[in-house]
């Protein structure tokens, strides 16, 4: 093969990469008005009302639609944020890891051993525990497509690029749960959430996969 | 006495050694129409760098970079130039690799991916079109590049948390030694009279990939032995994070002997900075215990 051959064959595949590149058009908004709100505001003994304390899990300007409940069971109670975000081709439409649980006034965000069994997906293993004023509230976060979930940022996004390249669809939801945590028994909060986890993501995957 | 080439015959050697010239350059024409096509390929790429270099001052030793490794191909000059020209098919391999990363990183959003497929295209294009031995010398400088892309935010904001508890640690440690009464809670440092925050901004973390840069340009540009070479990069981001406490510790007795006011100080407002040249001194240093040693064990 000639030198000449050669030069081809690059500016060829670079003037093909360009194409790719800027002829693709951006990713379609795949978003059902009200799609959330479909979530149960009963699940296996819990039951909801509207509003969560946003100072404990705060909203995410990215977010394309969300609903913040908080539900109780007896005297427990958890707080619940489920955020839709779409087209996230767009780096600036994704998710934001400063917005997952709050950092201001944080004296420390310990990580902590859980484990929230969710049907037909990979478990749940890590939590944090805030430590602010004085409390503590332990949050737990997955990102979701469809049924399967995503608990650490690398594997989502790795995911989300399968699903951007393949499928040509870049729409997930981050789900928060919040409980708040008593220094003494922090195992009956980890409880509450290992408890509410998996019927909230087994109600999430029918709405996402509808 | 040696005899005086005729006239003819300087022409000629003249016109003969020009033509070789000529050739000799020509040879490196398709791999600079090449290396300027990636380049234009990648403009749009390059350019949303060269603006966060611009925005974020613990970015700009990016604009640096490129430069630094021009100057590494500049002093090798001679060596690639001698180097006769080939061409290795595995570079089309890479070259299709790099791109199919670009475009997925561009595709998806994913901007490091993006990125971090440029050196790679240039590898590639330089071991297709010139061979095995050019780039061999030349990879230093392309690989160098990498040090201009800035880390994923995901992996930034992990590390600089981690950073900032073990670095709020190790400055309570020492204040307490030196006689601080102090109460570290997490990232938050309880002096008597104030409470200090090791907060994001405070991490020595924004500073260590421009000197693990810095160190790996003193390294290759210094004729050193490769033990000191290694040794200068490693020493970068350790060295880095020393400096980054004691800064810390510094502006904690400052707060505790003279009160709140030291956080106005030039020492902490410029804590980037502050830390860049505590690091450049101890990293100097370094390099000359290192000389030393070696010299010590050649004698």
């Amino acid at each position: 093969m000639t030198t000449g051959w050669r030069l081809g064959i690059v500016v060829g595949l670079l003037a093909g990469t360009v194409g790719v590149v800027y002829g693709t058009p951006p990713l379609p908004e795949h978003r059902r008005p009200g799609m959330l709100e479909g979530l149960p505001r009963a699940l296996a003994g819990w039951t909801a009302t509207d509003g969560i304390p946003e100072s404990l899990l705060p909203p995410d300007p990215r977010e394309t639609a969300a609903v913040r409940r908080t539900y109780r069971s007896g005297r427990r109670i958890a707080w619940i944020s489920v955020a839709l975000f779409t087209r996230q081709d767009e780096p600036a439409r994704r998710a934001s890891v400063d917005h997952i649980h709050p950092e201001r006034d944080v004296t420390l965000a310990e990580p902590v051993a859980i484990t929230v069994a969710l049907e037909g997906s990979s478990p749940i293993r890590r939590a944090r525990v805030i430590h602010r004023g004085g409390e503590q509230h332990a949050v737990v976060y997955w990102h979701q497509i469809e049924h399967r979930t995503y608990g650490d940022g690398y594997s989502f996004r790795w995911a989300l690029l399968r699903r951007i390249i393949l499928d040509r669809r870049g729409d997930s939801v981050l789900v928060r749960i919040a409980v708040p945590v008593d220094q003494r028994d922090r195992d009956a909060a980890l409880g509450s959430v290992a408890e509410l986890g998996p019927p909230l993501h087994a109600a999430l995957a029918r709405i996402l996969g509808e | 006495m040696p005899p005086v080439p005729s006239y003819s015959v300087r022409l000629q050697s003249g016109l003969t050694h020009d033509r070789a010239r000529i050739e000799g350059a020509s040879r490196w024409v398709p791999l600079a129409i090449a290396l300027a096509a990636v380049l234009a390929a990648y403009a749009p790429i390059l350019a949303g760098m060269a603006i966060e270099w611009f925005t974020f001052p613990s970015l700009s030793h990016g604009f640096a970079v490129p430069l630094v490794s021009a100057y590494l191909i500049w002093r090798r000059r001679e060596v690639i130039i001698a180097e006769s020209p080939g061409s290795a098919n595995v570079g089309l391999v890479v070259l299709a690799a790099a791109l199919g990363i670009f475009v997925a990183g561009s595709l998806s959003g994913e901007t490091w991916l993006s990125r971090a497929s440029f050196p790679l295209a240039l590898l590639g294009v330089t071991l297709f079109l010139a061979g095995a031995g050019v780039t061999g010398r030349a990879w230093p400088a392309i690989a160098y590049l990498l040090f201009m892309i800035p880390l994923p935010y995901l992996t930034l904001k992990a590390v600089m948390y981690q950073s900032r508890l073990f670095e709020a640690g190790l400055t309570a440690a020492a204040l307490r030694w030196l006689g601080v009464p102090i109460l570290q809670q997490g990232v938050m440092l309880h002096l008597p009279s104030v409470t200090l925050e090791v907060a994001d901004a405070c991490s020595g973390v924004h500073a260590v990939a421009a000197l693990v840069a810095l160190g790996a340009a003193y390294g290759l540009v210094q004729s050193r032995a490769m033990w000191v070479r290694v040794t200068l990069v490693l020493a970068a981001a350790p060295l880095g994070l020393a400096s980054n406490i004691l800064r810390l510790v510094l502006t904690a007795l400052g707060v505790y002997s003279f009160g709140p006011i030291t956080l106005d100080s030039v020492f902490h407002r410029f804590s980037g900075t502050t830390v860049f040249m505590m690091t450049v001194v101890l990293l100097a240093g370094l390099d000359r215990l290192m000389v030393r040693k070696a010299r010590a064990e050649s004698r």
